[in-house]
């Protein structure tokens, strides 16, 4: 299954990964679906010249037993583009099918072009331009996708952005953004970092989303408090998804906290609460903690964590265990997951779910592994699923110290 | 702000760039493309660099937290990770979860484990915006089959 990959003479760098999985998952009256999916990225560093890369990646599906999600195969390419680093002020360019977050763009992949630089006075801008590829299910023709971010700032102290973002759809504005993002750090161990989203089409802020972090003290101690302010009217404007069309002007504030304290031994404490404050609905809150556990060769831990919505359909209980120990080149994982709903949902309270995955390291390039799950959940009575996976990697820059 | 406004800003964007890429003969030099000391697992990166690097510790928030990091570039993110490694989960047409990619990482915080297809209802009603930057303008066919 894995592929033969030879580094081309003139690449300094060479990075090529073959993933393969074939899951399977059968439930009480249901078919047994059996599927074969094949992952493959390119990672070509300093080809011909210093500087220039190739970056490509996507998947491949076929079913090998029923049909899945409604059709035999499918398939991505997630991103594939060349592109040009400078050896000076971070100078850049790609082109190609580009994957790319820079201020209100979030994970936006497009077929085009983006510049980045470094410029005088702290100041660096990204500006990109092409096709959306997300919402191509009418047709690319008139589609398009541009922005840019503009920011400043000192490294180590604070940065602040301005970005912007317009996508348009068979020739008609489907989403228009601009925003701020910050970050902030004006004393040792203290560090503000968030991002404000404004709808411009609507002419109304979108979201707010900050986060103070605090630590390491003593190198055990994080502490970390957020904010999240969403408009669902503003910022779920041009949902692909359907179930994010709003049919409500909810406005959400959510306020949050968290703790993290290393005991030593390897152990890790961590706590969170977050209150969720709705301008329609009633208020939720949510609250967990979680023990970890590493050491040479393992790993295990628990957390638990519960939702209080308003209403009994919105709150649960989850409870999750795990272990994993390494012994030479095998690999043994175990994981066990446990929810209460407070309401029935098809007539069943609990969810019990776990799986147990085997790994072998055949040789430093390629790992094996496979998975066996079981569960008892409102969905189904029995649900049994398995994975097989091979992991292969050609990587070159390894050879330098370097990772990817 | 009409759509001349926004092209004439996007032009400037791009003269400033342009102008930037000219200037980088002469600028401070370029980060690496790929860090220079092989990284494994989740790495504290103040444990090596300075206390501005605190924010790129992988912690026990990370997941949550790493979002905020790679508004402001996501190439700090390429240094370690390929790009696959983003679009594993933020990807417009994935259909194997996060955690099925990575059997043996039960110690990460990776979404959706366990009965997700019942507790996706109650996690989306509470807050449907943290499920918004990876499924809401994403092309899941497989989200259709319930959500018409």
């Amino acid at each position: 299954m894995a592929l033969v990959a030879n580094a081309p003479p003139a690449a300094a760098s060479v990075t090529f990964e073959s993933r393969t999985y074939v899951p399977a998952r059968g439930t009480d009256g249901g078919n047994t679906h059996v599927l074969l999916y094949e992952y493959l990225a390119l990672d070509a560093e300093d080809i011909a010249t210093p500087g220039l890369y190739l970056r490509a990646g996507g998947w491949g599906r076929t079913d090998l037993a029923d049909e899945t999600f409604g059709r035999t195969t499918n398939g991505d390419l997630q991103y594939a583009f060349l592109g040009w680093r400078a050896p000076r002020l971070n100078g850049e360019a790609r082109v190609g099918r580009i994957a790319l977050t820079a201020g209100v763009a979030r994970n936006e992949v497009f077929d085009g072009l983006l510049l980045g630089s470094d410029l005088p006075g702290g100041f660096d801008i990204t500006a990109f331009g092409g096709i959306p590829v997300e919402t191509d299910e009418g047709g690319r023709s008139s589609d398009s996708l541009y922005g840019a971010r503009l920011s400043q700032g000192r490294t180590g102290l604070y940065r602040i952005g301005a970005s912007y973002l317009k996508e348009e759809n068979g020739g008609n504005p489907s989403r228009e953004e601009a925003g701020t993002d910050i970050f902030l750090s004006p004393l040792p161990l203290v560090e503000v970092r968030g991002s404000s989203l404004y709808n411009v089409i609507d002419k109304s802020w979108a979201r707010h989303d900050y986060r103070l972090a605090l630590g390491p003290f003593f190198g055990r101690l994080r502490l970390s408090a957020t904010w999240a302010s969403t408009d669902y009217l503003s910022y779920f404007q041009s949902p692909v998804h359907p179930a994010f069309a709003p049919e409500i002007a909810e406005k959400l504030d959510r306020i949050g906290g968290a703790v993290e304290i290393g005991l030593g031994g390897g152990v890790t404490f961590t706590g969170e609460y977050t209150a969720y404050r709705y301008d329609v609905s009633g208020d939720a809150q949510a609250y967990g903690a979680g023990l970890d556990w590493a050491g040479a060769g393992f790993s295990a831990g628990g957390a638990y964590r519960q939702v209080q919505g308003d209403a009994e359909e919105n709150r649960y209980q989850a409870i999750r265990a795990y272990a994993t120990v390494v012994y030479r080149l095998v690999r043994i994982s175990a994981s066990a997951e446990h929810l209460t709903y407070d309401e029935a949902i098809n007539g069943v309270k609990n969810a019990t779910t776990g799986t147990l995955s085997l790994g072998y390291n055949l040789s430093r390039t390629l790992e094996l592994s496979a998975s066996a799950g079981y569960g008892e959940t409102p969905e189904f009575d029995h649900e049994v699923k398995g994975l097989l996976a091979v992991l292969w990697r050609y990587d070159a820059s390894m050879k330098k110290g370097g990772t990817k | 702000m009409t759509t001349r406004s926004a092209m004439t800003a996007i032009a400037t964007a791009l003269l400033l760039t342009a102008a930037g890429l000219l200037g980088a003969c002469a600028g401070p030099k370029s980060t690496a493309l790929v860090h220079p000391e092989k990284v494994q697992g989740l790495p504290i990166c103040t444990s090596c660099h300075d206390q501005d690097r605190a924010a790129t510790d992988h912690d026990a928030q990370w997941m949550r937290s790493h979002g905020a990091v790679a508004v402001r570039d996501q190439r700090t993110c390429e240094m370690c990770h390929q790009v696959s490694s983003c679009a594993d989960c933020h990807a417009g047409k994935e259909e194997i979860k996060p955690s099925d990619k990575r059997p043996s990482r039960f110690d990460t915080a990776t979404p959706h484990r366990g009965d997700y297809l019942s507790q996706h209802r109650i996690d989306g009603r509470v807050d449907p915006a943290s499920c918004f930057p990876c499924h809401g303008r994403k092309n899941q066919g497989r989200c259709r089959t319930c959500h018409q």
